[in-house]
């Protein structure tokens, strides 16, 4: 993984309102927030199907709920079809009298809502909120990817060892138990330490925690 | 001697009436005459002969009355106007028409009043009168009931109260004598004369049911004293009532008469209130008509609330954010002026739209639903496109209009109007459970030519909905019937008593692949290009 851990975070906003989508627009700008804007659902649907990465975050997505041909919450449930967390958390802008769909969406997972006419100040301090959450989220989703790419590059027999030594094993004992040479184990130890970037047992239960190993 | 019956109340007084007037000169010793054969013969004729003039004279009067004041929505052009100017220089001096808004006070009159006639407020029996003809919306007549002391001039005419078109507004007196009879009456005090006699005297199509003697201090309960007519201290006030023509509606006469005791016989007054009974039912009729048709707008308005609300925010919110971005752009150390104004022009778009949204509202329920225009279809569509695109946006539709240029209709917008939205939401509705993509309402007009070579308006109006029941077709059209959890069951009945109304059908088919199509078939207006 190359990608900087502070990456800076973005909103994918759905809107097929024109004056809306401009008016958010020149307010991101002002503000300095990156964006993307999407004019329906088909079309977001179709940039994250072509693109998935788009939804690695960190940042935001603001859904329309009232669009035409699908509605924000047709779009929800697209989503929830191929993710099970979301890094990005997902904010709805509703109209007048949308109670329950609101109640609905908020029990499976959407985020957050705003209701319109949307203040501009609450929402722009609400993304602030929802960046730094989704910053938090996505680095730790980085480092779970990371730490697993590199037990990944561990052989099996390393693996092996591996476990033994998150356990707090010493090295005769792996030795004696997998009817190796100690030395045979210090030298897997070594590389394992080296694939996986720390420099002691207690460094390496630290990474791997809450790892299903 | 016949026995008087008596008379049931007579329930509803409508409007027609006709006042016979019958007065005769006569001194004291022409009084006993009266009671043999040849005066009251001659009697007879002339109180017909008389009766009849002065129907005449009133019924002209009445019509004109009514044809000036059918449009009159300013009570101050009313005066000006020419018919009744033209009425006054007819009968000078005995002919006043008197402006009054609702608490009676005069708000104008014509002729102008002599400065010591200057009478700001009416009288109770006169007030009585003016609120009932106007609430009645009918034409009353009446002669004030005058007290002990004696009569002006004046308040010897007879009074009509013809109903305003602004009934709770202005209301309308006129005081006429077109041939001077009332009058110039001299007023005596003296003996009574049998009732037996009025008998004869009428005209033979009239029965006399009952009979009441007034003295000259009674009190006329409201609905007599509005047609009783006194002149002199006694009167007699008899009522009658007669089946008339072939229509065996009810037709109240009344009747009143007084004699003065000098043997004058001086006036009979036959006020026969049948009346044009149809045109007031007709009146009422499409005053519900109406109130039903404002209703069912302002239901439709009600139910696509949530619909507007939506549509205004948008604007709005896109205002919001537009100033939001400038407060942070000017909050910068350099702002970009350039951006601002952009910015700026933007919210006034926003604005611009806003204001639309609300312009088209007010423009719908606004209209009148009175008056005959010539209108094209394309344009009529036009101006409700979005109020149709809210309610297609708030239903997740798809709208469509096919409209083809130059299809005039000679009819009434807002009616037309309403029979579009209510068709457009009915098409709508039923595309609740339609999969999104299909989700399309499709308005169509074109211009086609009947069996019998008229040209005909065709608007068509699709949807790729549900589709209607077997089971409900034959109720389709029927008041109070609807399928929908909140609907009064009054839209589709309207539409087609409107477009009846209008000398057009209205029609619907199944559509191939499910959906219904709503065609409505119009006489089309010629255009003189």
């Amino acid at each position: 993984m190359n990608q900087s851990l502070n990456e800076s975070p973005y909103v994918l906003f759905v809107d097929d309102d024109e004056g809306i989508a401009k008016s958010m627009k020149f307010m991101f700008d002002a503000d300095k927030i990156n964006y993307e804007h999407f004019e329906s659902g088909e079309a977001f649907l179709a940039a994250i199907h072509k693109k998935p990465s788009l939804l690695e975050g960190p940042g935001c997505i603001l859904l329309d709920i009232r669009m035409k041909k699908i509605s924000g919450l047709d779009v929800f449930d697209e989503l929830k079809k191929t993710q099970t967390e979301f890094v990005m958390p997902i904010i709805f802008m509703t109209g007048h009298g949308d109670v329950p769909i609101v109640t609905r969406v908020l029990k499976e997972g959407a985020i957050d809502f705003l209701q319109k006419p949307i203040s501009g100040d609450e929402l722009l301090q609400k993304l602030e909120n929802y960046f730094k959450i989704s910053s938090n989220l996505w680095v730790k989703k980085q480092h779970l990817i990371s730490v697993k790419e590199s037990l990944s590059s561990l052989t099996s027999k390393e693996y092996l060892i591996m476990q033994h030594l998150y356990r707090g094993e010493s090295n005769k004992d792996i030795a004696e138990q997998l009817g190796n040479s100690v030395r045979t184990v210090e030298l897997r130890r070594a590389a394992i330490y080296d694939k996986l970037r720390v420099k002691s047992v207690v460094d390496m239960v630290r990474l791997l925690e809450g790892i299903q190993l | 001697m016949r026995k008087p019956i008596i008379a049931p109340k007579i329930i509803s007084w409508i409007s027609l009436f006709a006042w016979t007037l019958f007065g005769c000169l006569a001194s004291w010793w022409t009084c006993n005459y009266l009671f043999s054969k040849t005066v009251e013969d001659r009697l007879q004729t002339s109180a017909r002969e008389y009766s009849k003039a002065i129907k005449e004279d009133l019924s002209s009067i009445e019509t004109r009355l009514l044809l000036d004041i059918a449009p009159l929505t300013q009570d101050r052009n009313f005066a000006k106007n020419n018919l009744n100017t033209e009425l006054i220089e007819e009968f000078p001096e005995i002919f006043r028409i008197e402006v009054r808004d609702e608490n009676g006070e005069l708000i104008n009159q014509l002729p102008a009043p002599a400065p010591s006639m200057q009478q700001r407020t009416l009288d109770p029996g006169l007030f009585a009168n003016f609120s009932a003809a106007n609430e009645a919306r009918k034409v009353i007549y009446s002669a004030p009931y005058n007290n002990k002391q004696g009569s002006s001039n004046n308040s010897k005419l007879i009074d009509i109260f013809i109903p305003t078109a602004k009934p709770s507004k202005l209301m309308v007196i006129a005081s006429i004598d077109p041939k001077g009879w009332l009058s110039n009456q001299k007023q005596n005090n003296s003996a009574l004369i049998d009732k037996n006699q009025y008998y004869e005297i009428l005209d033979g199509g009239f029965q006399i049911i009952a009979i009441s003697s007034l003295s000259n201090d009674a009190h006329l309960g409201l609905g007599e004293s509005m047609s009783a007519i006194e002149l002199g201290n006694t009167s007699i006030f008899i009522r009658a009532s007669q089946v008339l023509n072939n229509d065996s509606s009810f037709i109240s006469v009344r009747l009143v008469s007084t004699f003065l005791v000098s043997g004058a016989f001086l006036l009979i007054g036959l006020l026969v209130q049948s009346t044009l009974k149809r045109r007031n039912t007709i009146y009422k009729l499409k005053k519900l008509q109406d109130k039903v048709e404002a209703d069912s707008r302002s239901v439709t308005l009600g139910e696509m609330s949530t619909a507007i609300a939506h549509e205004l925010n948008q604007p709005l919110g896109a205002i919001e954010n537009f100033a939001v971005g400038c407060e942070r752009l000017l909050a910068k150390e350099k702002p970009s002026i350039e951006d601002v104004l952009a910015a700026l022009a933007q919210i006034r778009q926003e604005a611009q739209r806003g204001a639309n949204v609300i312009k088209s509202i007010r423009a719908f329920v606004k209209r009148d639903n009175e008056s005959q225009d010539l209108i094209e279809v394309a344009s009529v569509l036009e101006a409700l496109e979005p109020l149709l695109k809210i309610l297609a946006k708030s239903s997740n539709s798809v709208l469509a209009i096919e409209c083809k240029t130059n299809i005039h209709l000679f009819t009434n917008r807002a009616l037309f109007e309403q029979v579009l939205i209510n068709l457009a939401r009915n098409g709508l509705d039923s595309m609740n459970e339609t999969p999104l993509a299909d989700r399309l309402l499709k308005i169509s007009a074109t211009a086609d030519v009947s069996k019998s070579n008229t040209q005909l308006a065709v608007i068509k109006i699709s949807d790729n909905g549900s589709g209607i029941h077997k089971e409900l077709e034959s109720k389709l059209f029927t008041p109070f019937f609807t399928t929908k959890p909140n609907g009064m069951g009054i839209g589709l009945s309207l539409c087609q008593s409107i477009i009846e109304r209008q000398g057009g059908s209205i029609d619907w088919a199944r559509k191939d692949g499910g959906g219904t199509e709503f065609t409505l078939e119009l006489p089309m207006a010629k255009v003189e290009t």
